[in-house]
């Protein structure tokens, strides 16, 4: 079937003959529903396909209710059978999928953030990505917006995790809270750190706390148990500061620094903060364990 | 102003086979103390609705327990979680009389696929709000936080009604008293068929079930320990996943190390924020 398909987002595909291939510039999901709805009015589509985003479920999901279209999500390969589109999906956080078929059509499919959709019509000619900017005076938008302090962040939904352990002594935490207050990021510990009471047990990394998975994470005078290691593995970005060379932490670790774990941070903190802020003074406390 | 949960029914797969039975899944149980914390500050009643099942009433007593009102299931014979389009129609149908804030978890009413409230904002042409940390009310106001990126949050202001879906994040357990359980048990639960109109999903299935398949592969499925490695060491392989880094070591002067750090961090984008 030569079908006509259309893909909303971000195009990442763009050589695999869409129909049509639009980006929208929106900062209302209702909006730019409406805009995508006028599109769809305009030509007729077999299918609308759509990446995995906040906006893209928002915009596909109103559409879907609007036009009561049929919608599968986490889609991660589909194909053209018979009239109908067949879809496998993720079901259950990816611990299994089923198949589905869509016999209904247009249909609107939101694809799995890893999704290899096997491009439903043939590879053809790329398609110019039209960017449609919509713009509504009647938008939800925020009143105001705000950085989570250090102590605010709850460890899984933060970007950056600087984690202290027994090499860095309680004072160390200062300088740990410190390194993370300029990285936006959130306060880990080890087991050790936590059963002394420098850190609160929410803070806890590894198999008896939280299994973290932050773009960056500095282990700070950790040796590395394989039970923290355990909760820190996923980590994109690991840096560890520890002055064994043999701790087990580094062989997870990307960047590896052997020494005195509280010298180096203590030195981190100055030299990020008059990088980050350079007019900016440190807490009192703060410069004190620097100093 | 009403407050509306949408709730999902999940069989308790910890429970002992015998005992068994259909409990709110997690999501839910989120969006269920968002709400309750909700109704601190609104001084309003607060809904339960989901489209399930006449199995998920177990799941809708354990609603009432924990701080509801009133519950109603608008059954279905499926589990109503394949059609998101026929699911937000059905649930249009028991909200969309009234003005109302609707809490949904990030997963609930559907198979995880979280489009269910955004298709039922469309339907009903309210504004949506996802990733909320908490929402009250101050007067005719409806005051969020929402999570606007990692580390950050937004604050929104809605007069009106407002669907929202509530961020993954933990809540405090909640824990019903004896005499709560005991009222829910006997309460009444309203149920009612699902009012679809004229332009809503025919009656047959759009969409069929074909079958199962295997789920994505993990690489801790696959990995497999190096066959000469002592049985401490193989059993650290198998824990950490078969992650293993060789970064060089850098030692030498705290000041020169930390300078060093410094520009990686910053070349790499993390002092950008």
């Amino acid at each position: 079937m030569a079908a006509h398909v259309a893909y909303l987002g971000t195009p990442s595909w763009q050589d695999r003959g869409w129909g049509a291939a639009w980006e929208i510039d929106a900062e209302d999901g209702r909006a730019a529903a409406f805009a995508v709805s006028g599109l769809l009015e305009r030509s007729s589509y077999a299918a609308i396909l759509s990446g995995d985003s906040p906006m893209c479920r928002e915009v596909l999901g109103r559409l879907a209710g609007r036009l009561r279209l049929p919608l599968t999500a986490r889609v991660l390969s589909a194909r053209f059978d018979d009239d109908c589109l067949e879809v496998v999906r993720a079901e259950e956080e990816g611990r299994r999928s089923a198949k589905y078929r869509l016999a209904t059509l247009p249909a609107v499919v939101v694809c799995d953030s890893d999704a290899s959709c096997a491009p439903p019509v043939a590879r053809g000619k790329a398609v110019d990505i039209d960017t449609i900017v919509v713009r509504c005076p009647n938008a939800v938008r925020p009143v105001s917006e705000r950085a989570l302090g250090p102590s605010e962040i709850a460890l899984d939904e933060a970007d950056v995790v600087v984690a202290g352990g027994r090499g860095i002594g309680q004072e160390g935490f200062r300088l740990v809270e410190a390194l993370a207050g300029i990285l936006h990021g959130a306060v880990g510990a080890s087991r050790v750190a936590v059963d002394l009471g420098w850190a609160p047990r929410s803070a806890q990394v590894g198999m008896t706390g939280q299994t973290v998975h932050p773009r960056l994470y500095i282990a700070c005078g950790i040796s590395g148990a394989i039970h923290h290691a355990f909760g820190m593995r996923d980590s994109d970005f690991v840096v560890a500061i520890n002055n064994d060379p043999a701790a087990p932490i580094f062989k997870f670790a990307d960047a590896a620094i052997v020494g005195d774990a509280a010298a180096v941070l203590a030195a981190l903190v100055e030299a990020l903060a008059a990088r980050s802020r350079p007019d900016a003074v440190l807490p009192r406390d703060v410069a004190r364990a620097v100093a | 102003m009403k407050g509306v949960v949408l709730l999902r029914g999940v069989l308790d797969r910890e429970a002992q086979p015998a005992k068994r039975r259909v409990v709110l899944d997690g999501p839910s149980v989120v969006a269920l103390g968002q709400a309750v914390e909700w109704r601190r500050t609104a001084h309003t009643s607060l809904t339960g609705v989901a489209v399930g099942p006449q199995s998920w009433e177990t799941a809708l007593r354990d609603a009432l327990a924990l701080g509801l009102d009133t519950a109603d299931l608008v059954v279905t014979d499926d589990e109503g979680e394949v059609e998101v389009a026929r699911t937000a129609a059905a649930l249009a149908g028991v909200i969309g009389l009234d003005p109302q804030i609707v809490f949904a978890g990030s997963a609930a009413s559907d198979s995880g696929s979280g489009t269910v409230p955004a298709a039922l904002a469309g339907i009903l042409d309210w504004p949506l709000l996802t990733n909320v940390v908490w929402a009250r009310q101050m007067d005719d106001v409806l005051q969020v936080e929402t999570i606007g990126g990692p580390g950050r949050r937004r604050a929104y202001e809605i007069r009106g009604p407002c669907v929202m879906t509530a961020a993954r994040l933990a809540l405090p357990p909640l824990y019903p008293p004896l005499a709560r359980r005991l009222a829910a048990a006997r309460a009444q639960i309203g149920h009612s068929e699902p009012d679809f109109d004229e332009a809503g999903p025919p009656s047959r299935p759009r969409i069929q079930f074909l079958g199962y398949g295997p789920g994505r592969p993990r690489t801790r499925y696959l990995l497999k320990p190096t066959a000469a490695a002592k049985p401490g060491d193989r059993l650290s392989q198998l824990m950490s996943g078969g992650a293993h880094r060789s970064a060089s070591k850098l030692d030498g002067d705290p000041g020169d190390l930390a300078r060093q750090l410094a520009t990686l961090l910053e070349d790499s984008g993390f002092l950008a924020s």
